[in-house]
């Protein structure tokens, strides 16, 4: 346990360089741009006065450095500045879309565990007959769909033809649905392959015979001593799907027009409203990054045998 | 006939060659992925031949007609031949993944395996790159890249280029680090060999597998984000035939013609799907571990 903490600890503490490179990364954005950055950061209409005193406000004048200073100073504070378009705090606009983006990666990664870990199982439980040569076909069919594709097809099925459910939007539970659906699938085909290949191990091992050579119900040793075994892989590749679809879900928000980060990002840069792209560029990234250290540590914590550094 | 093509092959390669060949060609998850590719690559080199009608211009009295004789896959808005343009989508697809694959490649191999090699600082400066550039999803990459340079062909190019560099030269370094330590390369060191010349003829040649089994897998990949940039707008740019943006347009009229997005779509996941099992299928083979 004090072992785990200590990679944890650890673990944070090796994720800072990176963490400093993509503030960096999103920062220097501004100034990678051709022009004048003061005038990305001043509303379309703003008058030559106002743009200088937005360059003088935002010290735009000043060494890139010190510049870089004050912008993660403001971030550590959460100030992200103001949208050039609407006027709003942009930390105003990015929290609701955020928490969107969370509830459908939620539900989106709860479909996919279920989903994959059944048909994997299934699989491994009968290998190289049909049933997991389908189940495997399905999904690499699955891993190779373009995601925006498999939501048009919910839609056609589910809103156009059964008329069961709203193709788009957002405001109630039902709206969650099918996004959540799309994201869960492609999801599933991935978790799928990995639970059959972790089990198809575990099933080989001599724990498991023996178990077996014991007597033991069937169920208790799939169950029991092999499913929470080959679990350990399966939960670190949720955790990583977890975090791309908090990243990735910009093409299902768009397909779907649900209010979520990627749709708002998408929709500034559309927009030239730098400053909320800028702050949810950097919020998806720590988010993503922070996602992937938790991973991690869990599998650490879950596999005594991972080799802690 | 292909048997025939088959003994002259075998007939030019080595013994331990041969039984790779055959080994190749008995995968069967490659002849099915190997089909697929090719015949994607078939339509985006012979478009200009094959496709039936100009993809650009329509006759807006055909706009949105189901499929028939006439026009295979139906017409689009604008009254433009799905099938032509679906058949032009693959020339597009075809040139982004071609272009950014190769640069990545390039691109990530060299870096990657001169880190590999030189070690020291070089190695350390390399490989944080290649660390912060890993920590953002790939989609993530291409949005930032769109966001400062603009959509575009070139753009998305570069893009999917930059996202995929460093996972090439992780890879590469990997296994550059591994070849290092074999004692053959020990030998070419000692019989005086320049550094160079150690890298290109000895380390570089057998560090290739892991690429060439990754690039195929990353095409599949490449092809996807692609046409979800396209999707998105931030992409190829109308009137370009492209699957993603064919997509896209296609979301208006969802309901009166699902036609019009069927078929691009279609085209897609069979092309991705040809990629996958091709990188599947080459990585069995080539990837002795996965025997053990």
């Amino acid at each position: 346990m004090a072992n785990v903490a200590r990679y944890a600890l650890g673990r944070l503490l090796l994720s800072i360089p990176t963490l400093i490179g993509v503030t960096i990364l999103v920062f220097l954005m501004i100034h990678f741009l051709p022009g004048d950055p003061a005038f990305f950061l001043a509303p379309p209409e703003a008058t030559l006065e106002e743009v200088e005193r937005i360059r003088k406000s935002l010290g735009l004048d000043r060494p890139l450095y010190e510049q870089y200073v004050t912008f993660i100073t403001n971030v550590l504070k959460g100030e992200f500045g103001k949208s050039i378009i609407t006027g709003h705090k942009v930390s105003e606009l990015l929290w609701p879309a955020y928490m969107n983006t969370l509830i459908l990666s939620v539900f989106a990664i709860s479909i996919s565990i279920i989903l994959g870990i059944s048909l994997g199982v299934l699989a491994s439980l009968n290998p190289n007959t049909l049933l997991d040569q389908t189940v495997m076909s399905v999904s690499l069919i699955g891993v190779s769909m373009p995601v925006f594709w498999l939501g048009l097809l919910l839609i056609e099925l589910f809103a156009v033809k059964l008329r069961l459910l709203p193709a788009g939007g957002s405001g109630s539970p039902a709206h969650l649905i099918l996004p959540s659906l799309t994201l869960g699938i492609l999801g599933s085909a991935y978790i799928a392959r990995v639970t059959r290949a972790s089990m198809l191990e575990v099933l080989n091992r001599d724990y498991v015979r023996t178990a077996r050579a014991f007597g033991l119900p069937e169920w208790r040793v799939i169950l029991v001593y092999s499913l929470r075994n080959a679990l350990i892989p399966v939960i670190t590749v949720a955790g990583l799907i977890f975090g791309y679809m908090m990243a990735g879900a910009v093409l299902t928000e768009s397909v779907f027009a649900y209010p979520g980060l990627g749709r708002l990002i998408v929709n500034s840069i559309f927009a030239r409203d730098y400053p909320v792209v800028q702050a949810g560029l950097l919020v998806i990234s720590i988010t993503f990054i922070l996602v992937n250290i938790g991973v991690d540590i869990l599998y650490a914590f879950l596999n005594p045998k991972v080799e802690l550094r | 006939m292909i048997s025939l093509i088959e003994e002259l092959i075998e007939r030019k390669l080595g013994k331990s060659q041969v039984r790779m060949w055959r080994r190749l060609r008995r995968n069967r998850n490659i002849k099915v992925g190997g089909v697929l590719v090719l015949g994607f690559i078939f339509m985006g080199l012979l478009a200009p031949w094959i496709s039936p009608y100009d993809p650009l211009r329509g006759k807006l009295i055909e706009s949105l007609s189901p499929p028939s004789w006439k026009h295979l896959f139906g017409t689009d808005i604008q009254g433009r031949d799905i099938l032509s343009r679906v058949i032009w989508g693959a020339r597009t697809s075809m040139i982004v993944a071609f272009f950014s694959i190769a640069i990545a490649v390039t691109a990530g191999t060299l870096a990657g395996s001169v880190a590999g090699f030189l070690g020291g600082w070089v190695d350390n400066v390399v490989s944080r790159v290649v660390d912060i550039m890993l920590a953002l999803p790939d989609i993530l990459l291409a949005l930032f890249v769109a966001a400062i340079i603009g959509p575009g062909l070139e753009n998305v190019i570069l893009a999917i280029a930059l996202y995929n560099f460093p996972q090439f030269a992780r890879i590469s370094r990997a296994s550059v680090i591994n070849i290092k330590q074999e004692d053959y390369i020990e030998a070419a060191k000692a019989i005086g060999e320049r550094d160079v010349s150690v890298l290109l003829r000895y380390i570089l040649p057998n560090s290739l597998a892991p690429v060439i089994v990754h690039a195929t897998l990353r095409t599949a990949a490449s092809i996807l984000t692609a046409a979800g940039l396209s999707f998105l707008g931030l992409g190829v740019q109308p009137p370009t035939p492209e699957w993603g943006a064919m997509l896209s347009d296609a979301r208006t009229y969802l309901v009166t013609a699902p036609y019009v997005w069927i078929f691009p779509g279609l085209a897609l996941t069979l092309t991705a799907l040809g990629f996958n099992l091709l990188g599947d299928g080459l990585n069995d083979v080539l990837n002795p571990r996965i025997e053990v």
